[in-house]
């Protein structure tokens, strides 16, 4: 690449080779934008062998996906869009996401404190892999790739209320496995000390 | 959904905790504003929502681009072949190498060396470590006795050979492959029946050189897996470094026995 030609002329120019099934623009491709797709097929895929059982495919399907790239938008954020459609197609299609479209079990949502407790994660990556498959799917689609929950709905077959809900109860878990990461130190009389609970099965609590 | 707790200090209804998770898309009403301005306990939690909510965006940082890919590009260039994607022929190595070698190359041990420097590394292997290898190993043995010692009289012979022309691409491969299963058998030959007293420092260094060489080949090759030059590169480092830690358990004291050096 020359310093005079413009990213989008030469990712242009590559993805037409590449189109064409020239090996060394494939490559090229592969090696400018492995490590982001890499990345998104982790995040997504939440567990290492799944990620190294779907890369291949999300990959594949990738190329095949070549000539619908109009130029329109940055190529990598192309890449970047069809890497998360791919990947949570071919996480589907392993069947290890059958249960994206179900609701998160009503107790997966109330936590005793004890239990709560030992769940406690270190990083918010191992807290999303604690939530059900849905509601870590929303979750990473809306708060951490960007997603509306429109496109969302679209992407999982769901609708945008539904995506909402999963969203806040993904939210409400994830901040309770992640208390120790997101409560504020507090000066003189600790919120910690005042931990909540929910008492009953509707999302109220009170302090004890 | 409010609940009455009967212990704040302006307000006694605190918001619910699936509120807090909705605020970004529900704007607080006035008295949940009014609350939240009162309330440390909520204000702590909407803080809470509001780190989480940071903590994802931060999820979506750009990766490293040294993390170990998922798929290697022999196995997605495969792939990619069966679907009629890819239309070239996969390349035809010039030499076939030795399953292990291969093995070795494509499944390597972490590489200390990153690939951008490996053009560098490889044209320094190029010109000085070839000449320094065989020179080094040759010291004092029959096979060279002539003493090449220097890597100018290596590269000498080898422009004396460049003149010899090659009828065909085939023909040279096979020179190159006998040549490098000679080098291999010499190497190992050497190592088995060298009586050359060597301190066992020498080898030592030698180790060391090697497997700086082998760092830097493989990840040359990691770039440039068919390339026949680095291969052979590759293929000598590798085989020198086996004669050597074979010398190298020759040369040590009878009642040791080298498990590391």
């Amino acid at each position: 690449m020359t310093d005079s030609m413009e990213p989008m002329e030469t990712d242009a120019a590559i993805v037409r080779r590449a189109i064409e099934g020239d090996e060394r623009a494939m490559r090229l491709l592969w090696n400018q934008h492995a490590p982001h797709v890499d990345a998104v097929v982790r995040r997504l895929a939440g567990d290492a062998d799944l990620a190294q059982d779907v890369a291949q495919e999300v990959w594949i399907q990738i190329f095949r996906a070549l000539p619908s790239w109009r130029g329109d938008a940055k190529f990598s954020t192309w890449v970047h869009r069809v890497a998360i459609n791919r990947t949570l197609n071919a996480l589907r299609r392993t069947r290890r996401q059958a249960l994206i479209e179900t609701e998160i079990e009503d107790d997966s949502a109330v936590v005793e404190q004890d239990s709560e407790r030992s769940m406690l994660a270190q990083t918010i990556e191992e807290a999303t892999r604690k939530l059900s498959p849905g509601a870590r799917t929303v979750f990473l689609l809306h708060d951490v790739e960007g997603y509306t929950h429109e496109e969302i709905a679209i992407e999982l077959g769901i609708t945008s209320g539904g995506s909402k809900s999963q969203l806040f109860k993904a939210r409400a878990k994830l901040r309770r496995l992640l208390a120790p990461l997101v409560d504020a130190p507090t000066s003189g009389k600790s919120n910690r000390g005042m931990e909540h609970r929910y008492v009953d099965g509707h999302g109220e609590y009170a302090e004890r | 959904m409010w609940t009455d707790t009967g212990n704040m200090q302006n307000a006694n209804q605190h918001l619910d905790l699936e509120r807090f998770a909705a605020l970004d898309h529900q704007a607080p009403t006035t008295d949940e504003l009014a609350h939240l301005a009162a309330c440390t306990v909520c204000r702590a939690e909407r803080h809470a929502y509001l780190t989480l909510q940071g903590m994802a965006a931060a999820m979506a940082a750009p990766s490293v681009p040294d993390a170990p890919r998922l798929v290697e590009w022999e196995r997605l260039a495969s792939g990619l072949r069966q679907e009629g994607l890819l239309t070239s022929p996969p390349p035809v190595p010039a030499v076939t190498m030795p399953e292990t070698f291969i093995d070795v190359a494509r499944h390597p041990q972490p590489a200390r060396v990153s690939s951008p420097g490996w053009l560098r590394v490889a044209a320094a292997l190029v010109f000085t470590a070839g000449g320094a290898l065989f020179g080094r190993w040759s010291s004092g043995a029959p096979l060279m006795s002539t003493a090449p010692t220097s890597g100018s009289a290596v590269s000498a012979t080898l422009v004396s050979d460049r003149d010899n022309a090659f009828a065909s691409v085939q023909q040279a491969s096979e020179v190159l492959y006998r040549a490098q299963r000679d080098y291999e058998r010499a190497s190992l030959w050497l190592a088995a029946n060298d009586t050359t007293i060597h301190d066992s420092g020498v080898y030592r260094a030698r180790l060391a050189a090697l497997d700086q060489m082998m760092t830097a080949s493989r990840a040359a090759l990691r770039e440039a897996p068919q390339d026949p030059v680095l291969n052979h590169y590759f293929l000598a480092a590798y085989t020198a470094r086996e004669a050597t830690l074979q010398a190298l358990g020759g040369a040590l004291p009878v009642d040791k026995s080298l498990e590391r050096y």
